[in-house]
């Protein structure tokens, strides 16, 4: 079976920074995997070049046999819009609209009636044990329920990767382990991949495995091939 | 308060710059055009007074007065200390000039302000750019109707350096039959009388301009303030008092906006001789007149300064800022329907004020009330807008089926007040527009009709005589009618006669040879040795000639009126009227002659007509800083969410639809507001121009230039939008933004 | 912590005496608790005995303490399998780990990865408990919490050990 994500040869540089120097990847469909490694090392960079948002200064990024790297960033757009999802550390609902309206903009924007796309968010709130927050504003929210309602935005449009970067990270143990077990659920229910920085080893621990990224690059055990 | 914490705070950043630069820019924009405008207003009363001798007046001279001292057409009768004035406006190719003249002996101690001596006879003093114009043309155009040149009128004593102004010296047998003759034994305290009128339109015009410009500098102080939000709550986390930061922001502003207003004194120092080019009343400004007094200046520098910091202190105050700054966004309160009171109390003013003139009730400082209706009406509008804002916002985010609607509704929703303050500019400017466009309606009622078939060419000059006067025998002999019709360029000359009905004449009965109708070719003159003409036709109605019922005694008929045909062109035009005032019978007429353009010119001088260029100038230099706020405000908003939009970008949004966000975003307030503000235009207009009138005027359906300037509104509108919006693409950079 | 092959790294760096191998050992890992002279000769003697070291020929001749011992072939490879080898993660590891990264160090040999190679052990027992941990009672889970916790603290010591490897290897230069 061809991994359903794979990435060769992975390179770049800001300025003279090298955040990327070298980066071969595999990761199959429905995998979950942990990206760790010490700060500044290019995770956040790795990922986003995975998902299409950075473009690499060399090499080739392919999700379902798709060559992201080759693609216009309208074509980009809309792989994400489809098939990616994404979850941040926080700050990531529009503040002016209510966690429900939030989890239907994705699905306006693939191009859903607004009814149907609103009983889907709904449903999507409930699913994640937020049926009661769905007219709050994000400001209203507490981090582990602004949290849930960003991973049920992500999910909603049943994306094949689900990109996290640091989902937990500004939440306690507790709150961070209930919404990392809501989202794995959802996750392994649905068969979606999981792509998720965390520098908590217990969050890695979630993960089917875990590669670690240092200097931008991968640390030997995780180089392809290796395995 | 250590220095280099403010300096950390203020200029932090590269983007700090920038809100300065802007904040400074806009101040000096917004001082420019105060300063031009209180200079202008200043310029309007100097202008007045300056010329205040031209409306010198006395006694009519009453015709066979055998009393002692009486004035008689010996030039001796005046003696030293009075005398003889017939002041008549003369024109030039549409260009009007007042025309004194003037005898006096010799030895008069009257003396004209800016003038050596009086003229004598065959003498003329002329303004310079007469003098000008009359270098310039054939003396058979102009220069003949004056005589010799003696000298130039100085400009401390003229209006505008376009006044066109001659005093022609005369003998007194010349002027005593004149009925526009007066005996004036002054021309140094001639009380003026600033026109009212004039003053309340030029302070609404003002504030027109004003208003746009306060918003600007209110949304350039507006600019980048999230991310100065941010670095305040930085410092209220390392230990600064909210005073502290208040004072910093009070200081930052204080600086900021006395260096724009300073720039802003030099600019208006600049553009003075610009500025002066603006005609109002057709005339352009001396530079000198735009100019305020060093006083002055520092007041508006001083209040601009004062305002601003203290605004800026307050705001910050407001908006609480605290130590782990805003990560929970603050709620705008949600506008109450209170905000529609002072729109309510504006018209309520306004209806009032038109209803006692109306009622004939006596209104006291009517100027004043109608300028603190309009203000009020004005500041309702802006005031009004975020509820109506508020409600677009509602009904957008629940109706909208895309993305970009649901996402810009639910945003005008929650932030009436700071998404209305971004078109306010234009919504202001878009009222002020209608004001005055349905004000100067008014000015193109009745005017003269053009040319057409059966109507009296406008290229026929029109002399008016005077058939009351005996004295004289006014009637254009044959050797003068000669001399016209020998004129290059005439085609004819015509008499129309009244009679004497035995208790005076009456110059409403017009009557003509039944050749000389003919001559007009203006349509079928029935067959009668005297045929009648409708007097409007003098004023362009289509000519009917019936068959006099009165007389057809040809040697009962008194001439009333000449008629001078010309091939229409300006050089035969001036010729003709030259050659009428050189002979005898400019001297009788009431109205020198002029073609029915010119007369109805003179019928139609209307304050909203004289300022209609002001008027439409206001509007363009506040809607064009309209567009610039709506520009500005947009992308400061922009910058704002950057985050945001680049969040959504990841999430699969394309270009086109943050696109087309920001530009609901802009459109949705703007369409709310815009059909309330142009109704309220027009009936502001009406209310104002009744009020004004007592009811003698009012307005009527706007010209092509209306349509004109709200197209040129919702370009600019679309423009300035597009312009932040084409910076979108770089803002929400996806790989400049970091995502985590 | 295994002192016998930590013994035999330290030997892998230089040949060395016995006397300067105990005080090498106690600069780095005796720091608390000094190692006994008897515990030295006797764990080279078992290491000569396994072909790992072979004695030098004497030099000024005498006792045990006057023999230089080097590393053999054998030896390098018994070294080099300790290095890389994980331990199960325990409460013991730390000074085991921290022995193994110091003589990867001294004998240039990869730090970094057998870091790496330890923490995917670590994460692979975490793994292991959060699997355990699902569906299980309260008390089952609380057990495994405690057990993840103290792994994680390995684990955060790995990761600062391997952010600060640079600066270990230059302090820790054998003179
Ligand atoms: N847009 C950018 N412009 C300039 N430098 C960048 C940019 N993005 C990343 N870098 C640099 O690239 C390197 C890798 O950054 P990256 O964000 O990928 O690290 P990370 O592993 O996600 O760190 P952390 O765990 O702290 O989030 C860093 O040195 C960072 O400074
Ligand atoms: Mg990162």
């Amino acid at each position: 079976m061809t991994a359903l994500i794979q990435a060769r040869g992975l390179r770049k540089s800001f300025g003279a920074t090298d955040a990327l120097r070298g980066i071969d990847l595999d990761i199959q469909r429905g995998e979950v995997v942990a990206v760790m490694g010490p700060s500044g090392s290019g995770k956040s960079t790795l990922l986003h070049c995975l998902a299409g948002v950075v473009l690499p200064d060399s090499g080739t990024v392919s999700v379902g046999g798709i060559l992201v790297t080759a693609l216009t960033e309208a074509r980009r757009s809309a792989l994400r819009l489809t098939e990616f999802g994404f979850v941040f550390q926080f700050g990531q609902l529009l503040p002016d609209l209510t966690a429900v309206d939030n989890i239907t903009i994705p699905l306006l924007l693939a191009g859903m009636k607004r009814r149907q796309a609103l009983t889907a968010a709904h449903e999507a709130l409930g699913r994640l044990g937020l049926a009661g927050a769905a007219d709050q504003l994000p400001g209203e929210l507490s981090g582990g329920e602004a949290q849930r309602v960003a991973i049920a935005r992500a999910l909603v449009t049943q994306p094949s990767v689900l990109f996290a970067d640091e989902p937990t990270g500004s939440l306690d143990s507790l709150a961070a382990e209930n919404v990392l077990t809501a989202m794995l659920e959802l996750v392994r229910e649905a068969g979606t991949t999981l792509v998720m920085i965390t520098h908590d080893p217990r969050t890695a621990a979630y993960a089917d495995r875990e590669i670690i990224v240092r200097d931008g690059q991968l640390a030997a055990a995780d180089r392809v091939g290796i395995q | 308060m250590n220095a280099s914490v403010v300096r950390l705070a203020v200029i932090g950043s590269r983007g700090a710059w920038g809100r300065l630069l802007g904040i400074t820019a806009g101040v000096a924009v917004g001082v420019t055009l105060a300063l031009l405008l209180g200079g202008a207003y200043q310029g309007l009363d100097a202008r007045d007074e300056r010329s205040s001798w031209m409306n010198a007046s006395g006694e009519y001279v009453v015709g066979g007065d055998t009393r002692a001292g009486a004035v008689t057409a010996d030039m001796a009768s005046l003696g030293e200390d009075r005398v003889l004035l017939a002041p008549t406006t003369d024109r030039h190719d549409g260009a009007r000039i007042v025309r004194l003249d003037l005898a006096a002996p010799i030895t008069s101690s009257v003396t004209i302000p800016g003038i050596a001596h009086l003229p004598q006879p065959g003498q003329y003093y002329a303004s310079p750019a007469l003098i000008d114009r009359i270098a310039q043309l054939p003396a058979d155009e102009l220069g003949d109707r004056f005589g010799t040149l003696a000298g130039s009128i100085s400009d401390s004593v003229l209006a505008s350096p376009d006044s066109l102004v001659v005093v022609v010296g005369a003998d007194a047998s010349a002027l005593i039959e004149r009925s526009a003759a007066q005996i004036v034994t002054s021309f140094t305290d001639v009380a003026y009388r600033p026109s009212t009128n004039y003053q309340t339109v030029a302070i609404v015009g003002a504030i027109a301009v004003l208003f746009p410009v306060l918003l600007l500098v209110s949304i350039v102080t507006g600019l980048g303030a999230s991310a100065r939000r941010e670095r305040f709550a930085t410092l209220r986390l390392i230990g600064a008092t909210p005073r502290t930061v208040a004072a910093i922001a009070t200081l930052e502003t204080a600086a900021t906006s006395l260096v724009g207003a300073l720039i802003g004194v030099v600019l208006a120092a600049l553009l003075r001789p610009v500025a002066a080019l603006v005609s109002v009343d057709d005339e352009v400004f001396f530079p000198s007149d735009l100019a305020v007094t060093p006083f002055t200046a520092a007041v508006v520098v001083a209040l601009t300064v004062a305002t601003s910091a203290v605004t800026a202190g307050w705001r910050i105050r407001r908006a609480d800022i605290g130590p782990l700054g805003q990560t929970k966004q603050r709620q705008e309160k949600t506008p109450s329907p209170l905000r529609l009171l002072p729109l309510a109390g504006g018209l309520g003013i306004l209806t009032a004020i038109t209803v006692a003139t109306l009622a004939e009730l006596p209104v006291p400082h009517l100027g004043t009330l109608i300028i603190i209706g309009f203000t009020t009406t004005t500041v309702g509008l802006l005031m009004a807008g975020p509820y109506l804002t508020l409600f677009a916002g509602r009904i957008m985010a629940r109706r909208s089926r895309t993305a970009a609607g649901v996402i810009a509704g639910n945003r005008i929703r929650r932030t009436p007040v700071a998404t209305f303050r971004s078109v306010s500019g234009l919504v202001v400017a878009v009222f002020m527009v209608s004001v005055f466009a349905a004000a100067a309606t008014t000015a193109d009622v009745g005017a003269a009709p053009g040319d057409g078939p059966g109507r009296l060419p406008i290229s026929t000059l029109i002399q008016y005589l005077d058939p009351t006067l005996d004295a004289v025998d006014f009637a254009p002999t044959e050797e003068v009618r000669a001399r016209l019709a020998a004129i290059s360029g005439v085609t004819h000359v015509t008499t129309i006669f009244t009679i004497d009905s035995g208790n005076g004449f009456d110059t409403s009965q017009l009557l003509m040879l039944a050749d000389s109708a003919n001559d007009l070719s203006l349509g079928p003159v029935p067959p009668a040795a005297v045929v009648s003409i409708n007097s409007d036709a003098l004023s362009g109605a289509t000519a009917v000639f019936t068959p006099s019922a009165e007389t057809t005694d040809v040697a009962a008929l008194t001439p009333s009126i000449v008629l001078i045909g010309t091939d229409g062109s300006t050089a035969a035009i001036e010729r003709a009227r030259t050659a009428l005032q050189t002979g005898a019978i400019a001297g009788t007429g009431w109205l020198p002659a002029g073609t029915r353009t010119d007369h109805a010119d003179d019928r139609l001088q209307s304050m909203a007509a004289s300022f209609a260029t002001l008027a439409y100038l206001g509007i363009g230099v506040a809607t064009l800083i309209a567009g610039l706020s709506l520009a500005i405000a947009t992308i400061s908003a922009m910058i704002d969410r950057r985050r945001m939009l680049a969040l959504l970008r990841l999430h699969g949004m394309n270009l086109a639809g943050l696109r087309r966000i920001i530009t609901l975003e802009a459109a949705a307030p703007l369409l709310a507001v815009m059909a309330l503000s142009i109704g309220l235009g027009f009936l502001v207009a009406e209310l104002i121009l009744v009020g004004l009138t007592g009811g003698g005027r009012s307005v009527g359906w706007p010209d092509a230039r209306y349509i004109g300037a709200l197209t040129a509104s919702a370009v600019l509108a679309l423009t300035a939008v597009a312009a932040a919006v084409s910076r979108l693409g770089k803002n929400t950079d996806l790989a400049a933004i970091r995502y985590e | 912590m295994d002192n016998s092959l930590t013994l035999l790294g330290l030997l892998s760096v230089e040949p060395s005496y016995g006397y300067d191998l105990k005080h090498t050992y106690d600069r780095f890992f005796g720091v608390r608790k000094p190692l006994a002279f008897g515990q030295v000769y006797a764990s080279l003697a078992r290491m000569t005995r396994d072909g790992q070291i072979l004695a030098l020929a004497d030099e000024a001749g005498g006792g045990p303490d006057r023999k230089k011992y080097e590393v053999t072939e054998v030896g390098r490879t018994r070294v080099s399998q300790w290095m890389f080898t994980p331990d199960i993660p325990s409460d013991t590891l730390q000074s085991n780990l921290f022995a193994k990264t110091i003589i990867a160090l001294l004998v240039d040999d990869n730090a970094d990865r057998l870091l790496d190679v330890q923490r995917t052990e670590h994460l692979a027992r975490m793994r292991e408990l959060t699997r355990e941990k699902q569906g299980a009672d309260l008390m089952r889970v609380l057990l495994c919490d405690h057990a993840l916790f103290h792994i994680e603290a390995d684990l955060r010591w790995i990761d600062l050990t391997a952010a600060r490897l640079t600066q270990l290897r230059n302090e820790i230069k054998l003179p």
